[in-house]
Parts: structure tokens; C-alpha cells; sequence
């Protein structure tokens, strides 16, 4: 690490796990995180030069965000794949899962990531990236209080998705 | 109005739970919940529910993506052949349009131009007219016409 920037391979080594998580939980898979992953560093790579020494994880869950957003779009022009928000959309099995994800409580996960996309996006980068209002507001140019109302309505989903899988 | 009498959005307690309120607004909240066994249970629900998300674990993937990733840059590799393959697409179809291109102006030098016709049609016009003016050839002012047409 020079000057407080490390090298690539120091952030696939020493935040690679969560920059997984973050694109699983916005994917809702691992063969979509696997992708989101690879060219999340692959723009950290041609990025690095431009990072300044900061919070390094708010910078990657920034990118890996930018990264889904942009395979979002780029599957709506031309769909090919179920998405989450569809509503029979079923997170699929991951066979190359480790053990702990394998014994997620898969229905948490479920609800999750069938929440539409513009209330599972700032849940995830709320409550699994652990960023601020202001960060994810910055991340996803939208203003601090559609971050607020969006939050709340998704977990709101989620309890009520939760609760109805209970039943 | 006082502070504990106004009015929340609901998702002032979304908000509240991840400490983004300021502390003035966040006092008025608390006096609102003790007041409201609604807004408790609301509150309650959401605690719940971002607890469960938080307390999701970390997932880290395969070893083998890893490997791959660090250790050969398989994948990485396979993007950039992927991007080559993409620009070599790029090159042939630029190299395909400047030849079809040289194919036209070498067309357009080759193809004679209307003066090279032959029989050269105005000398032919010409020529027909004279010998028509000796004549009674009513198509002699006709020709003439058609000359004057061509030299235009």
C-alpha cells in the first residue's frame, strides 16, 4: 500500500468478502454476484489511481451499486433473465454457495431480494453496507429523503413479506 | 404548535432507527412514541426487521472464484478478450466500410463519363442535324433541341 492506496489485489484480498456479500444481496445469487464482483474490481482496478484515502468500503459498495444498476438497465433493454421484481421470481439454489450461505434463513433471503429494485437497493446499502443516508443518497443521486422514504417502505415490505411467510 | 405536537412522516421511524435524525427532532419522536402504543409497535416491527437484514452473515463465495481471481485472473483475462474480441469487430467493420468505400471512388473512375460515350452522342446529334438541314428532315429542329439539351 502506498500513500494510504492499496493495490488491487489488496482490496480483493482484504474486502473481497464484502464486496461479495453487497453484490449478493443486491443480486439475489451468486452466479449474478460472481459477474457484479468481477467487474467491480475490474473498475476498482482502472479506478484505483483516482481513490482517495478514505472510507474504502463506502467507495466499493459506491462502485459494485453502479455495477448492478447498470446490469439492471442493460438487462431491461434487452431481457434475457428473470429479474427479482418479477413477481415469480424465485432465488434459485446456489450450488457453489459456501455452508454458511447455504444455511441462510432463505426466507429473509427471499424477501429480500423479490423486494423491488428501488427499495432492495438502499436496504442493502443501508443495513448490509452499513452506509449513511447521505452516502447512499450520493451513490444513488436521488435526495436524502427519497433515501428515508425508501427505507422504510422496504423494510415495511419485507415485514409484511416475512410475516405472510409465516402465516 | 410545540415540538412534542408535531407531525411525523412514518418514516421518521426508519430514520430514527438509523440514528439520522438530529437530536431535536429525535426528542419530539420519543415523546410521540410514549405517547402512541401504535407507533411502538410500528416502531417494534422495524427494529425487528433491520435487525434480521444486519444480522444476515457475510457471504464470501467459492474458493475457487477467488483462486481464479487472484491467482490467474482467468476471468479478468476472459473480459479482456471479451473487449479485444469486441474491438477486433470494430476493426474488421471499419476495414470492410474504407474497402467498400475504395471499391466506389475506384467504380466512379472507371465507369465513363457521359462525353466518352460512344457513339458520342452529340457529335452523332450533330452530325444527323446537318445532313437533316439539307433535307426536308422535319426531326433536324428536334435534333438540334436534343444538342443543346446535352451540351447543357
Amino acid at each position: 500500500m502506498a500513500d494510504g492506496i492499496p493495490t488491487w489485489e489488496e482490496v480483493a484480498r482484504d474486502h473481497g468478502r464484502f464486496l461479495y456479500t453487497v453484490a449478493y444481496r443486491l443480486a439475489g445469487n451468486d452466479d449474478d454476484a460472481q459477474d457484479l464482483v468481477q467487474e467491480a474490481l475490474l473498475r476498482v482496478r482502472r479506478g484505483l489511481e483516482r481513490y482517495e484515502p478514505g472510507s474504502l468500503e463506502g467507495w466499493l459498495a459506491r462502485i459494485v451499486t453502479n455495477v448492478f444498476l447498470d446490469e439492471m438497465r442493460r438487462r431491461k433493454r434487452r431481457p434475457t433473465t428473470a429479474f427479482p421484481d418479477d413477481p415469480d421470481w424465485v432465488v434459485p439454489p446456489a450450488p457453489g454457495a459456501d455452508v454458511a450461505s447455504r444455511e441462510l434463513p432463505r426466507h429473509l433471503e427471499e424477501a429480500l431480494a423479490s423486494l423491488p429494485e428501488e427499495y432492495r437497493v438502499p436496504v442493502v446499502l443501508c443495513d448490509v453496507a452499513d452506509q449513511s443516508y447521505e452516502q447512499i443518497a450520493a451513490t444513488l443521486s436521488i435526495p436524502i429523503g427519497t433515501v428515508r422514504s425508501r427505507i422504510h417502505r422496504g423494510r415495511r415490505l419485507l415485514r409484511g413479506a416475512l410475516t405472510e411467510g409465516a402465516a | 404548535m410545540t415540538l412534542e405536537q408535531r407531525p411525523f412522516e412514518e418514516d421518521a421511524l426508519s430514520a430514527y432507527l438509523d440514528g439520522e435524525l438530529d437530536a431535536e427532532t429525535r426528542r419530539a419522536l420519543e415523546h410521540r412514541l410514549a405517547e402512541s402504543a401504535e407507533w411502538r409497535a410500528i416502531l417494534d416491527e422495524l427494529r425487528e426487521t433491520r435487525s434480521a437484514v444486519r444480522a444476515l452473515p457475510q457471504v464470501s463465495g467459492t474458493p475457487e472464484f477467488w483462486s481464479r481471481l487472484l491467482a490467474g485472473d482467468d476471468t479478468v483475462v476472459d473480459f479482456t478478450v471479451e473487449r479485444a474480441r469486441r474491438h477486433r469487430g470494430w476493426r474488421v467493420a471499419l476495414a470492410a466500410a474504407a474497402a467498400a468505400l475504395v471499391l466506389v471512388v475506384a467504380g466512379a473512375a472507371l465507369v465513363p463519363k457521359r462525353d466518352r460515350v460512344r457513339p458520342a452522342v452529340a457529335t452523332f446529334a450533330d452530325q444527323h442535324a446537318a445532313r437533316a438541314s439539307l433535307g426536308d428532315d422535319t426531326l433536324s429542329q428536334l435534333a438540334s433541341v436534343g444538342v443543346q439539351g446535352l451540351r447543357r
